[in-house]
């Protein structure tokens, strides 16, 4: 029994490490909180269903396919949206109340726009893998292994991408020092534009996940960024090892929590943790205080 | 080399520039002195490029560059190293100095630089792989010097490096400095340290509230009665 609910909890763990790495990204490198990217995840989910509908292609052909539109579309509402106002945001509180609104605003809109394109109805999403796999008394589909699978090779690609490319140190050292990275002409909007397509394609991702496991709808976003909220400040804002752990340990603790003690209450029990982090380590586990 | 004429720069609706003009020649070192919040960081960042002036042109090397963004300044050969030194935290020694050479493609000129920059602050080859943020104020103050000038600067703009340095460190990159224009770096240094940024400039600034006041060779100003009493500590000295 417990061996089982580690077992579901890792699954759910990955999703929410997932959805909590592209949140956490943008945080660190345009100190955004970008209110919107609940609904990355839920367009992630629909692109990757549309693909597999109207191409006939399987879901892992399907979900690259997705994830590159949906880096396309948060690069473009970054380039839209949030550039122009990234300026002043820095430098005063006005700046940044703008910014958290219009994150906001898009939150609606994206989620409007999905329900008046796909219609409010859940749609299944089939990963076409079947068939079980048994290690003692634990069973675990072989579609939630290829979830762990997934989010293990996203998280090899993003650690190779953020310390073994040109792009991605520049990014570290905006996300370190953005006043340092100034002063030496790393071009931030450009390096800035990359963290949202990144971003986007980690939604994308963390929600055709999602949307395998349970269903695609247009609401299906605003419960993955709460989570997702919850893992970064649990892990430290910015922190990427904090959000992959911030995310494994709040899918451990809600499966164990929901098996153990209440399955009504196992959010409460993610939240009260959180409480006790903030009041042990205020910065999160992983932060650096400022 | 450089040029600022009649430079305004505003933060919102406060103007901490108010028609400020410089020019440096090649191979000169020239100081800008002043008080805190007399708009020396502001001059600085508009000449790489951070800020954007109101109004008045900063030309470098012949051509207008105020406007263009702080990647295009660096790519033409000015380097800023900031006021609070500003290294990346929690990358290695190694890593803060590769990406002071971002944007230049010949990887063996940047070998053979890294190698001049160790030279010159062997205290930095010791720490290598250590974060930057592990370094002492002195040591991460080398670090953004030698970040800067992995860049191969022409001209190489210092504000204020001597902040919260023993006066041990602040002899010791006096000497650095001068060096580095000996061996033909183009200098501004901006400092509140006005008596070592005077005696290393060949000419000099003195910005007040967002306007220069006076000018003239470091060794005038260091004689200058008015500059005595306000910026180096009055008949002490």
């Amino acid at each position: 029994m417990l061996a089982q609910q580690l077992a579901n909890g890792l699954v759910l763990g990955s999703i929410y490490a997932l959805s909590a790495l592209g949140f956490t990204l943008i945080f660190g490198a345009a100190r955004v909180v970008n209110f919107a990217y609940g609904e990355l995840l839920m367009l992630g989910a629909f692109f990757t269903l549309t693909v597999m509908t109207y191409s006939g292609l399987p879901f892992f052909v399907a979900l690259p396919v997705a994830m590159v539109g949906v880096a396309l579309l948060s690069v473009v509402l970054f380039l839209l949206t949030l550039r122009p106002l990234l300026r002043g945001a820095y430098t005063s509180l006005h700046g940044e109340l703008q910014v958290i609104l219009v994150t906001l605003g898009l939150l609606y809109i994206l989620r409007e726009a999905a329900i008046i394109i796909w219609g409010t109805a859940p749609r299944q999403m089939d990963m076409g893998v079947t068939g079980i796999q048994m290690v003692g008394d634990v069973v675990m589909t072989n579609q939630r292994l290829v979830v762990i699978a997934i989010m293990a090779m996203l998280v090899v690609g993003l650690y190779w991408l953020l310390y073994r490319t040109r792009i991605g140190k520049a990014l570290r050292a905006i996300a370190q020092n953005r006043e340092g990275a100034l002063a030496i002409g790393l071009n931030t909007d450009r390096v800035i534009a990359f963290v949202f397509a990144v971003s986007g394609a980690m939604a994308c991702a963390a929600g055709s996940l999602l949307g395998t496991l349970y269903a695609v709808e247009p609401n299906m976003g605003g419960a993955p960024l709460l989570k997702a909220f919850v893992i970064v400040i649990f892990g430290g804002l910015g922190s990427v090892p904090g959000a992959i752990v911030g995310g494994l340990a709040i899918g451990l603790i809600e499966n164990l929590a929901g098996a153990y003690i209440s399955f009504a209450f196992k959010d409460v029990f993610t939240f009260i943790l959180l409480i006790a982090v903030l009041l042990l380590r205020p910065a999160g586990l992983f932060g650096r205080a400022q | 080399m450089l040029e600022v004429s009649d430079l305004r720069v505003a933060y919102g609706a406060i103007e901490a520039l108010h028609g400020v003009s410089l020019v440096i020649a090649e191979g000169e070192i020239v100081t800008v002195i002043g008080a805190n919040g007399a708009g020396k960081s502001t001059l600085l960042k508009t000449v790489c490029g951070i800020l954007k002036p109101r109004s008045g042109t900063v030309t470098y090397g012949g051509a207008v560059t105020s406007g263009l963004p702080s990647s295009d300044l660096v790519k033409r050969g000015v380097a800023l190293v900031p006021e609070g030194r500003h290294v990346f935290p929690e990358m290695t020694v190694r890593e803060n100095l590769d990406l002071g050479a971002y944007y230049r493609g010949s990887r063996s000129a940047v070998a053979a630089d890294l190698e001049q920059v160790l030279a010159t602050f062997p205290i930095l080859r010791e720490r290598l792989n250590l974060p930057g943020g592990s370094l002492s104020g002195g040591q991460q103050q080398m670090l953004a010097i030698g970040r800067a000038l992995m860049s191969r600067p022409k001209l190489l703009m210092l504000d204020e490096p001597s902040l919260g340095l023993a006066p041990a460190i602040v002899q010791q990159l006096g000497r650095i400095i001068a060096d580095l224009n000996r061996t033909g770096t183009t200098i501004l240094l901006v400092e509140q340290n006005a008596r070592m940024a005077l005696k290393l400039a060949h000419r000099a600034y003195v910005l007040a509230t967002g306007r220069v006041t006076r000018t003239g060779t470091g060794k005038e100003l260091l004689e200058d009665p008015a500059v005595k009493e306000s910026y180096l500590g009055g008949h002490v000295g």
